[in-house]
């Protein structure tokens, strides 16, 4: 992560050597904004009921072309456990997740969209990483077999979104859209049995998603 | 009835006789008017400014809504009278604004009180008509002025607009008007109907009192109140022509150019006046028979019918009426009325033969209807094609007037005929003025549309003499209908000769071959022609790609239209002609359009601010011509602004391949005068109307995840917004950018247009990219 993030830097800082003092909103190009995301759908993950399924994280995006702005974020989530049937989860189980990722988000010419006003698609990859936290009526826990239990299950996703983006008063920015995807990877390799099975049960599987972002321009 | 249609009659026959003969002033050296002088107040108060003063008139203690209706009155008649004053179309201190303002003295000689609180401004239009702001500016078109003829009718017209303004009609008939939609006052408890029929009623009274008044203050004055009867001929014959004169189609032949005799209308119906006994109830001015009726009564109650008919000036009143039909010539021109422009040249040149304006202004309508005629699907073959669908043989199809017969034959001739005669007529005019750049260049052009679109080239006239005597003959001959030894000329002969060849025939003769045996003895002309088919051998290619682009971007009916006309242009200085910010509130389905004032006025406000800080940010040297910082002393820049206007109106109507039929020197000349060939026009417009489909918007709310964004949309008003910006190289007549972004269902807002201002003004400013 590290790596990604000192790779966009030194793109970020290029960009700035070459250009001029232009672009972006009256001449701002970053945006520094929180976003939150809900899944409108209540049975996301599998055999893990969540009682609402809901994202909330940052983002810090530079415009860097006439339509075009990049970013990073991070989001982090934590889910509700609850007793599905045949269940060894227990109720106060729950899944903590983190995202980083990178994101291109591309304002539509055809709707008359200019960086960072308009509608906009973007597509987004990211590694999420979702760790278990047992509660204290989990039943592997009180059966004394923690080694059962997975840390966490990895994943690169990759997503696209549509929605519009607008700048109020200048300097604060906000939007909503949609967005669909899902793991496309998953980098843990548990060699099949209960653990592995455990680490499918816990996965990244939000598939839609609505959000909604607001934010700064710098 | 029938007694008071015969004086009616009698008085229409008999006024003319006691007429005086028409002066015909000197035109030769004839210049288009031009406003003069200081800049009068109104042009120098804002839009904003005037409507806080007005609205210091409202009368707090009465109703709310009555308050809020007069509130509206003044800021929607100020930012109406301010869009026509800054439109390019108003001329200010002219020679007939002078002459117009100096009957107004006259006729106001013991009101000064009233005389100060009105001005008149003459405005370019060729339509009849003269009308009152409650503002105490009065209007009166060129094409009023065209067709008086004395002193005392334009009296009794003034006298009329004057009474509108002493009784505050206009404010009067906006407030009866919201009474009538809220059913207040005397429209309180009854159905819509009659109150609509009262509203008219009450409108029709005011016109009365407006002529009832008016015809007072001309006798009152001196005038001779026949005219006052005599002047509602103008208004029965307004939708006519200001002369009958009858039309030959020999004006646009030549001994070599002989147009078939089919192409000319053999007859046409007379000139009759509207049917003014027509039924009123619904108009808001009374019929033509009753105001004239009317008028007839207060006349035969006069104990003394005598007065002037001119009392300011009769040559001056010759020499504005003679300004007033030269320049409808070049009115209709503007809108692309071609046939009605060429009509009115045809008549004052029977007037003022080899008169230069006259000359150059018949090439530049000839001209603009050989392109229009050019069009793959023009207007002419459009309204033939409505007609054969739809209008199954009328009684009378005839064209009405000399007018319609001039129109007749321009429809009627073909394409190919009708662009070599231009091009002859043209070539003429060139060829007598040959240091009129205008001239030179429209002749560029008809020689282009020849080539490329009529796809005729030089060799098809390369005739002599002998052979077109020679055709004349032999198709006599042939048909032996007459015996052509008979016929004097050979052009009769072959004008013969042409009319006894069957239809089909005559659809596949190149009757026009012979047109140029002159005009080729010529080497400029021949140059010409060479150098146009190289051009359009060229262009076949470019062509079609334009045609191609064109295509998208009507296919592409969103967002912005990219093509080579975007992108960095490394422009360093503009001139932005009257930036244009109008909010449009829709009303639903009847297509109903307001303008929404405060958002076009605060939207105006933000564009102009954020053009003016953006082109600080980018080093741009901007100027921008629009009402903006005048002072009196600005008249000049109110006549760039003219310029630019109209100029930048007809550019609109043409495709970027062809030669202009318009004036480009007086671009050129404002673009010397403005250190730069950059000239902008742009247009922020946005319509909000109601939204439509919520029925399954709310149906869909109930089983579709998205609940918000359907409840926000459901909420909102449905808003589509259009940002365009086309900077020409005035030089060139060509645009250099072309920015136009179609925003459908999205709302505009303040940083929206912030954010395309700047984006704009980045575009435009960014050096050019070498090309690889």
């Amino acid at each position: 992560m590290k790596k990604a993030a000192l790779i966009f830097a030194s793109v970020l800082a290029f960009h700035f050597a070459n250009a001029g003092p232009h672009g972006g909103y009256i001449g701002h190009r970053i945006i520094l904004a929180g976003e939150g995301a809900y899944s409108p759908f209540f049975t996301s993950v599998k055999d893990f009921y969540t009682k609402y399924n809901f994202q909330y994280g940052g983002n810090l995006n530079v415009i860097v072309a006439r339509r075009t702005q990049v970013g990073v974020f991070y989001n982090m989530w934590s889910l509700g456990g609850n007793q599905a049937f045949q269940s060894n989860m227990g109720k106060n189980d729950r899944v903590n997740g983190t995202q980083y990722g990178l994101v291109v988000r591309n304002f539509r010419a055809g709707r008359g969209g200019l960086a960072p006003i308009g509608k906009f698609w973007d597509v987004s990859m990211s590694y999420a990483s979702n760790t278990y936290k047992a509660g204290s009526d989990n039943k592997d826990i009180l059966g004394g077999t923690p080694e059962n239990v997975p840390v966490s299950s990895n994943q690169i996703l990759a997503h696209v979104a549509f929605g519009t983006q607008m700048v109020f008063w200048n300097h604060f920015v906000g939007n909503t859209g949609v967005r669909f995807g899902g793991p496309i990877y998953t980098i843990d390799k548990n060699n099949g049995g209960y653990k592995n099975f455990f680490a499918q049960r816990i996965a990244y599987k939000e598939f839609f998603s609505v959000f909604f972002g607001i934010g700064f321009l710098i | 009835m029938l007694n008071l249609r015969k004086i009616i009659l009698f008085s229409a026959f008999l006024v003319p006789l006691l007429l005086p003969a028409q002066q015909k002033p000197n035109m030769d050296n004839y210049q288009p008017p031009q406003s003069n002088g200081p800049l009068p107040p109104n042009f120098l108060i804002s839009t904003v400014d005037k409507y806080e003063q007005d609205r210091q008139k409202i009368q707090q203690n009465q109703d709310k809504k009555m308050q809020k209706a007069e509130d509206d009155f003044y800021l929607q008649t100020n930012y109406s009278v301010d869009q026509m004053c800054f439109s390019g179309e108003v001329l200010v201190n002219d020679t007939m604004g002078q002459y117009v303002n100096r009957v107004a003295d006259t006729l106001l000689w013991n009101d000064k009180e009233t005389r100060k609180n009105i001005s008149f401004y003459i405005l370019r239009s060729p339509i009849v008509n003269a009308f009152t702001t409650d503002q105490g500016i009065i209007f009166v078109t060129v094409g009023l002025l065209t067709r008086l003829d004395n002193e005392a009718e334009l009296a009794f017209v003034l006298g009329h607009e004057i009474t509108h303004y002493k009784h505050h009609h206009v404010y009067i008939g906006y407030v009866e008007g919201v009474k009538m939609q809220q059913g207040m006052g005397q429209y309180e408890a009854t159905t819509f109907e009659n109150r609509y029929l009262k509203r008219h009623r009450y409108a029709r009274s005011q016109e009365s009192q407006a002529d009832d008044e008016g015809f007072d203050m001309m006798v009152a004055a001196g005038y001779d109140p026949h005219a006052a009867i005599k002047a509602f001929d103008i208004l029965a014959l307004a939708d006519y022509p200001f002369s009958d004169t009858t039309f030959n189609k020999s004006f646009f032949e030549t001994n070599y150019l002989i147009f078939p005799s089919k192409y000319q209308p053999d007859t046409v119906k007379g000139i009759r006046p509207d049917n003014e006994d027509e039924d009123d109830d619904l108009a808001t001015h009374p019929s033509t028979y009753k105001r004239r009726k009317a008028i007839i009564h207060k006349f035969n109650k006069l104990q003394d019918t005598t007065g002037a008919l001119f009392k300011v000036s009769e040559s001056m009143f010759w020499r504005v009426k003679a300004i007033a039909r030269f320049e409808e010539c070049s009115e209709h021109s503007q809108d692309q009325e071609f046939s009605e422009a060429m009509y009115s040249d045809y008549v004052m040149q029977s007037s003022y033969p080899d008169n230069y304006y006259l000359e150059k202004e018949m090439v530049r309508a000839m001209y603009a209807s050989v392109i229009e005629k050019n069009k793959t699907l023009n207007l002419d073959d459009l309204m033939a094609l409505f007609q054969s669908l739809f209008i199954i043989g009328g009684p009378d199809d005839r064209p009405v007037g000399e007018q319609g017969r001039l129109k007749g034959f321009v429809s009627k001739a073909d394409a190919t005929g009708w662009n070599i005669a231009a091009l002859h007529y043209a070539w003429d005019v060139h060829k007598k003025y040959p240091d009129d750049p205008d001239i030179s260049y429209w002749c560029t052009g008809l020689f282009r549309e020849l080539t490329l679109k009529n796809k005729v080239r030089i060799g098809e006239f390369e005739k002599n003499d002998t052979e077109f005597v020679h055709f004349g003959n032999r198709i006599l001959k042939d048909t032996a209908i007459v015996n052509h030894s008979k016929i004097a000329t050979p052009a009769e002969r072959y004008q013969l000769a042409l009319d006894h060849m069957s239809k089909d025939s005559i659809d596949t003769y190149h009757y026009w071959q012979f047109a140029f045996i002159d005009d080729l003895k010529d080497s400029a002309f021949v140059a010409q022609f060479k150098e146009a088919t190289v051009w359009a051998d060229s262009v076949h290619l470019q062509d079609s790609l334009w045609y191609m682009q064109s295509t998208r971007a009507q296919d592409k009916s969103k967002g912005e239209i990219e093509s080579d006309l975007s992108g960095p242009q490394g422009i360093t200085k503009l001139v932005a002609v009257n930036p244009v910010y109008i909010a449009y509130i829709d009303h639903g389905d009847d297509g109903d359009q307001e303008v929404d004032v405060r958002n076009s006025l605060d939207g105006h406000s933000l564009l102009v601010d954020e053009m003016k800080k953006d082109a600080k940010m980018f080093n741009l040297d901007l100027t921008l011509l629009d009402e903006s910082g005048l002072d009196t002393s600005s008249v000049d820049r109110f006549n760039d602004l003219s310029v630019a206007s109209q100029w930048f109106a007809q550019r609109d109507n043409y495709t970027d391949h062809q030669v202009l039929p318009y004036s480009q020197e007086k671009m050129k000349a404002l673009a010397q005068k403005y250190g730069t060939p950059y000239f902008m026009w742009s247009a922020y417009i946005t319509y909000k109307g109601k939204r439509r489909g919520n029925l399954w918007r709310a149906l869909s709310f109930l089983v579709t995840p998205l609940a918000p964004h359907i409840a926000y949309r459901m909420l909102t008003p449905h808003e589509d917004v259009y940002y365009i910006a086309i900077i020409y190289d005035v030089n060139t007549g060509y645009p250099v950018f072309v920015q136009k972004t179609q925003m459908s269902n999205q709302h505009e807002n303040k940083s929206r247009l912030r954010l395309h201002v700047f984006d704009l003004f980045h575009q435009i400013t960014e050096p050019k990219k070498k090309k690889k």
